[in-house]
């Protein structure tokens, strides 16, 4: 009976606990670090979110449509479907590429979602593309550069020993604009 | 004895990480290469304000949303050594007002990334058509009259909108407070000239607003106006 009244006792101190006790919870690790910032002199204030208005394509058309009888077929219906066959003959079935294939469906370097993109520019087209060390491949063949959200070590390589160095970052679905110029000296970092 | 050696190697090797540290920027020749410079107390401090177009260039963090960079370069003078903290930096305004201390990385980036996550992107998608048709005249039902071919025109828009996305995923965010703390002057014992940028959260930017960075880790602050660099180098 002692022991059951200790236990209440018990229970009845872990609840006060729990009410009172401040709540840890998975919450989101940006708010936290948001509050424990360090002194208020060093907050960071909120910065607010904004609308950006962009072009996303301008399409241009032309068309032709010959009827022959007095039936109307209307702008939709056979004539205007003839176009669309004629793309037919091209990749994927058939060996070769379509006149309108889009660079970026190239695995490796290729566009997707959660990237960002580099796009590189050098008068050196020969130069060798360096990422992390790796080789990727020369300058003419990566005008564009599609990578994982992240840092990066950049390096060219151009003929007589002439090579850039950059440090660069990337986020998702931003473009950075990269003009290379080699030389045989690191060259200084400019504001 | 031997804890007083264990002292040694590890301070020098502290020095030997700060002096020749891989964060911050490369410093200008001499502090006489900043638009502002004083030196004093055994040291000199040079700094320069980055205009929004600077900022842009140089960093892939959208800092222009609410933030004022600055690049500071600390040369001790020979056979010295300073300990540099970013709590040691003030920014003031015109007025001396208080603006604040320099933020941290992981604050800034974990703020842009909210501030990412919100935007939103309206796309236009203009179109034009231009075509001819032929044939004999027939009831065009749409328009309920009689067509007999010709030249016919069209244009239209699509409007699409949604969130952004850009730069508001985690790895964004790590990327962003690597990049601000790479780049940030590094913190620690300097022995030799050492830079990088410090950034301030503004409340609101306002146009024509001075400031000044006192810096207090030696003796009297050290007190300089901060100056965007308009000399081309």
């Amino acid at each position: 009976m002692k022991f059951g009244r200790n236990k209440i006792s018990a229970m009845v101190l872990w609840f006060a606990f729990a009410v009172t006790s401040p709540v840890v919870s998975a919450q989101d690790p940006t708010q936290t670090e948001l509050k424990s910032s360090g002194k208020d002199e060093s907050r960071v204030y909120e910065v607010g979110s904004r609308t950006r208005v962009k072009i996303g394509g301008v399409s241009v058309g032309a068309g032709y449509a010959r009827f022959s009888s007095p039936l109307f077929y209307g702008p939709y219906s056979y004539p205007n479907y003839g176009w669309d066959f004629a793309g037919y003959p091209w990749w994927p079935y058939s060996g070769f590429w379509s006149p309108l294939y889009f660079p970026g469906l190239i695995p490796g370097f290729a566009q997707s979602v959660g990237k960002g993109e580099i796009k590189l520019d050098s008068s050196e087209k020969d130069a060798e593309v360096y990422i992390d060390g790796a080789y990727a491949e020369m300058v003419r063949d990566l005008k564009s550069i599609w990578l994982d959200a992240g840092a990066y070590d950049l390096e060219l390589k151009g003929e007589g020993d002439r090579f850039f160095q950059k440090r660069i970052y990337i986020l998702s679905g931003k473009s950075l604009k990269i003009s290379a110029m080699l030389s045989r000296e690191p060259r200084e970092v400019t504001p | 004895m031997k804890t007083g050696l264990r002292s040694l190697v590890l301070l020098s090797l502290t020095f030997n990480l700060i002096a020749g540290t891989s964060g911050g920027i490369q410093p200008r020749r001499s502090g006489a290469d900043y638009p502002q410079y004083e030196a004093k107390n055994g040291i000199t401090l040079g700094v320069a304000l980055l205009t929004p177009e600077q900022v842009r260039g140089n960093f892939v963090s959208d800092l222009n949303r609410g933030f004022l960079v600055v690049e500071v370069a600390v040369f001790p003078d020979k056979g010295k050594s300073i300990d540099l903290s970013h709590s040691d930096f003030l920014l003031r305004s015109r007025t001396k007002e208080l603006v604040g201390r320099p933020a941290d990385p992981k604050a800034i980036a974990a703020s842009l990334q909210r501030a990412a996550s919100s935007d939103r992107d309206v796309m236009l998608y203009p179109s034009a058509t231009i075509g001819y048709e032929s044939g004999p005249p027939y009831y065009d039902p749409v328009t309920g009259t009689r067509r007999g071919g010709g030249v016919y025109t069209g244009v239209g828009v699509g409007v699409g909108m949604g969130r952004s996305g850009a730069g508001a995923t985690d790895q964004d965010r790590r990327t962003m407070e690597l990049e601000l703390t790479e780049k940030g002057l590094p913190e620690g014992i300097a022995s030799k000239a050492v830079s990088g940028y410090l950034y301030f959260s503004l409340k609101e930017r306002k146009k024509g607003e001075t400031y000044h960075l006192e810096f207090t880790a030696v003796g009297e602050p050290i007190v300089l106006p901060v100056q965007p660099d308009k000399t081309k180098r």
